[in-house]
């Protein structure tokens, strides 16, 4: 439910009860003194009934019965009540009041009856529920949309801030994209907002400059190690298990500078280091390719099919297309199976390299994270579907990888 | 040939000049821009080794130096930054090479071979091994005149291994060589010895002996005294 439909259902249930409340204790307050009204004029009209006896008038009023009782009958006590009168004109029974007391005027005791209608007080009291009820009725529907815009306009920072929080991409330039409130609450809530995606983006330049550097800083020593290796290499008679001891540390240290390498233009691509303004003709770039590891390819015995539905032409970056291609090309000379070919299809929508290899279980989506590798004891670095999928998102492409039992299918679509 | 090295990291600097010597260059050394700027102003190389990242000053300070006051001078930048920027700005203020650390000596080797070939040589250069000369204009080797059909990178892996003569050369810079450094294709799959393999076979059929040797795990050297 939404915020603001949450308020106004409070609302309106809170409304509705004290509405109700307030028209229960109308009605009971209006019964009693409309009662209390009746009743006093019942009397003064028995007063007057009694006046009129006294002086031997002979009494108007048309709902006054007078009968003399006997000495001996018991005492009529004064009781008013509520009754219902048969109306002749109206054919129906209406409500009445009725008093009835005893007195004694010269020593003769008179038993007093005394009618008064209800009618037009219910009508009065009626008339008066049903104004209130309306008063009540309106109050209620301004009320409701009075605060539901109210609300509106109050929460307007919040959903401000929820939508710039949704949009908020932890790479982007300038933090400062809160709006400033008049409300305290709000405004502290914009100042923590914004310290927390400043305090995040300072965490990830920091991480993003760290890993650059890194990969940077490590190059000279890994210069270091690798020469000096070289050079040990060089001398002769060297005993058998020393050199061996020595291919693996340079083995080792080429997998370092390798991974280096990987991360820094990873690095280097994310923080988008890169122009998008060369004119790439896609197909030329795979033809060299496949011409440059072409002996490569015969010597393990992998056919590859090019086929050029289109030739097109794509705005981006070429270096980092050349680096895409190359690990495409990698990638399949390093897995697929060489009974069947490469395909490698090209047209103005799509890339596609199609293969087979060995059947993956897992999801093909997480052999493009990094570091994921089919074989952990593998050599490779685990870096190049990464990079693949970074130069992909780097120009606004879309990968897919597939698959289907041995068929290995990568899609990029421009 | 004369060069000069310009690297701060003093154990790489003289790791360089040792390996420069022993190939036969003429080497002197400089550890800092103030050094290096001394250096240059008084003296002709032929080639320059320039770290792009020195304490004391840019190593791109250096090399507009050179190309205003020695134009004759090869420029072969080392950086341990391989960012992109800075290979094309050293490229266009006239650097003549570009390589990342780390790097395999063999390569630098080659490199500077190169270099030197394109400066000074007016590219017209025949390296001669015996009676086998690689023709390094028409990218062609001939043996005792005749010519020896190689593939393009059978012809490469041959001049890279004769630039580094009686050096083990490791298959992985011979990799790094012939196919840059894009691949990640080391492990697996042992693509350089069916170069090498193709390449002996060739050497023996057409009568120049078997020049290279294996050195088992852990590379090629072609032998010559």
């Amino acid at each position: 439910m939404k915020l603001i439909d949450h308020t106004a259902r409070w609302f309106l249930g809170a409304s509705a009860a004290v509405f109700m409340l307030a028209g229960g204790l109308l009605f009971l307050l209006l019964t009693v003194i409309f009662r209390e009204e009746i009743d006093e004029q019942l009397n003064l009209r028995a007063a007057r009934a009694v006046a009129l006896l006294s002086h031997h008038q002979s009494i108007t009023d048309p709902f006054a019965n007078v009968e003399p009782i006997t000495a001996s009958a018991p005492r009529v006590s004064t009781t008013y009540r509520d009754t219902l009168v048969y109306d002749e004109v109206s054919a129906e029974n209406e409500p009445y009041r009725l008093l009835r007391k005893e007195a004694t005027i010269e020593g003769q005791r008179y038993e007093i009856t005394l009618l008064a209608s209800r009618l037009e007080w219910e009508d009065l009291f009626q008339a008066l529920l049903l104004v209130f009820g309306f008063v009540i009725l309106l109050l209620l529907v301004v009320g409701f949309f009075l605060q539901k815009m109210v609300a509106r306009r109050v929460w307007r920072p919040f959903f401000q801030y929820l939508q710039s929080v949704r949009t908020f991409s932890i790479k982007q330039e300038s933090p400062s994209f809160f709006e400033k409130s008049a409300i305290a609450e709000f405004e502290e809530l914009r100042q923590a907002l914004t310290q927390l995606t400043e305090q995040v983006q300072r965490d990830y330049l920091a991480l993003k400059n760290f890993s650059e550097n890194m990969a940077h800083e490590l190059q000279t020593p890994l210069a270091i190690i690798q020469t000096r290796l070289d050079q040990v290499l060089q001398e002769e008679q060297l005993p058998s298990e020393t050199v061996a001891r020595i291919v693996s540390v340079r083995q080792a240290a080429e997998r370092i500078t390798r991974l280096s390498r990987g991360l820094a233009l990873l690095a280097r691509i994310e923080n988008t280091q890169f122009e998008r303004e060369d004119m790439i003709q896609p197909q030329a770039v795979i033809a060299a390719q496949i011409e440059l590891l072409e002996e490569m390819t015969e010597a393990k015995g992998l056919k590859i099919n090019f086929l050029r539905e289109t030739s097109p032409v794509l705005k981006g970056n070429l270096y980092l297309f050349q680096i895409l291609i190359s690990n495409l090309m990698g990638n399949a000379l390093r897995y697929a199976t060489v009974n069947y070919p490469l395909e490698i299809t090209l047209n103005a929508a799509s890339l596609s390299f199609q293969n087979h290899a060995k059947p993956y279980a897992g999801n093909p989506a997480a052999l493009m994270e990094r570091f994921v590798k089919d074989n952990p004891a593998s050599e490779s670095t685990g870096l190049g579907l990464s990079l693949v999928k970074e130069i992909a998102a780097f120009h606004g492409w879309r990968v897919v990888y597939l698959i289907e039992g041995e068929v290995h299918r990568l899609e990029i679509h421009f | 040939m004369k060069v000069l090295v310009i690297e701060d990291e003093a154990d790489l600097r003289q790791e360089l000049v040792a390996f420069l010597n022993s190939q036969g260059y003429r080497c002197e050394q400089a550890g800092g821009y103030a050094e290096a700027e001394d250096k240059l102003a008084l003296y002709d190389y032929e080639v320059v080794l320039l770290d792009l990242t020195l304490p004391d000053g840019a190593g791109l300070d250096l090399l507009a130096f050179l190309r205003k006051e020695k134009p004759q001078t090869g420029v072969l930048i080392v950086s341990a930054r391989d960012s992109l920027d800075d290979k094309l700005k050293g490229l266009d203020l006239g650097a003549d090479d570009y390589i990342t650390k780390p790097f395999h000596l063999s390569e630098i080797n080659a490199r500077m071979h190169a270099l030197f070939r394109r400066k000074h040589l007016g590219g017209t250069f025949t390296l001669e091994l015996g009676s086998i000369s690689l023709d390094t204009v028409a990218k062609t080797v001939t043996y005792e005149g005749r010519p020896l059909s190689l593939t393009r990178k059978e012809y490469e892996l041959l001049l890279y291994l004769a630039i580094n003569r009686n050096r083990l050369i490791s298959k992985e810079a011979i990799a790094e060589n012939l196919w840059g450094d894009q691949y990640d294709l080391v492990d697996n799959f042992d693509f350089v010895y069916v170069h090498v393999k193709n390449l002996r076979h060739k050497l023996l059929a057409a009568g120049a002996g078997d020049l290279i040797r294996t050195v088992y795990g852990m590379g090629y050297k072609l032998s010559w005294p």
